[in-house]
């Protein structure tokens, strides 16, 4: 499903795909925002996973060749902007690891990764 | 990565600045699947799915005093334990402290991201270990 974990990353970072765009923009207006982010530039995405300190760097041209292999499965789109798709947000629900590859027990979680 | 909320900031500058108190609230920490943004509240940010999943309250009883630095940070001395999994799983990346227990409800106060971190009934419970959950302030 994803080809690394950087990829499954670049496309946690997107903006989520939601059924009713209007009730969710309303919410976070409701909520105290002064504006809902429904779609990122490549710029703006790679500026914010430079802050993600569980992805390398990765320059404007490696983050959109992410995005491009994200498109061509299905998971993102690009319209006034790059945003997560349905196909991708069902992606990122989906188990990461086989019952084989998990380790049997407590885990741990690693916060500001 | 991690920042307070477009709510909370509001929040937090008008009780500094003396304009308007804030009461103190309750943290909740939720456990996210996709990294959220400044705007994100309670409803908007997306949680894990498992089966036992539930946000864990973070009392204040279970942190340090704040410490100034650059940035300045608070965290926890203990250690915390979410509910186990009991069916399905979720691959965790981000986190939110919320000012309501309730998944899908209340504001969001300050968010981050996480390690990826597989939650499911072979790898549970999950726990945040000491000193871990750090929030900070520039």
């Amino acid at each position: 499903m994803f080809a690394s974990d950087t990829e499954r990353r670049v496309l946690g970072h997107l903006p989520v795909w939601t059924a009713d765009e209007d009730a969710f923009i309303q919410a976070e207006l409701d909520g105290g925002a002064a504006q809902s982010i429904r779609s990122y530039t490549l710029a703006e995405l790679t500026a914010r996973l430079l802050g993600d300190g569980s992805i390398p760097p990765r320059t404007e041209e490696q983050v959109s060749v992410f995005l491009e292999g994200l498109e061509s499965k299905g998971f993102a789109e690009n319209a006034d902007g790059w945003r997560m798709t349905e196909a991708g947000l069902a992606a990122l629900s989906e188990p990461a690891l086989a019952e084989h590859e998990q380790t049997s027990g407590p885990v741990q979680i690693g916060i500001g990764g | 990565m991690s920042g307070f909320s477009q709510a909370y900031a509001t929040k937090t500058l008008e009780h500094v600045s003396g304009k308007k108190e804030l009461a103190k609230p309750t943290m909740w920490l939720a456990l996210l699947t996709v990294v959220p943004t400044n705007a994100s509240t309670g409803a908007t940010i997306t949680e894990a799915t498992y089966t036992g999943y539930l946000r864990k309250e973070v009392p204040a009883s279970v942190l340090n005093s704040a410490v100034a630095g650059t940035p300045s940070s608070i965290n926890n001395k203990e250690a915390f334990t979410f509910a186990a999994c009991t069916g399905g799983s979720s691959t965790i990346i981000a986190w939110a402290a919320c000012d309501s227990s309730e998944t899908a409800k209340g504001n969001v106060i300050m968010w981050g991201t996480a390690a990826s971190t597989v939650i499911s009934t072979t790898q549970t419970p999950a726990s945040i270990a000491a000193e871990v959950l750090s929030l900070t302030l520039v």
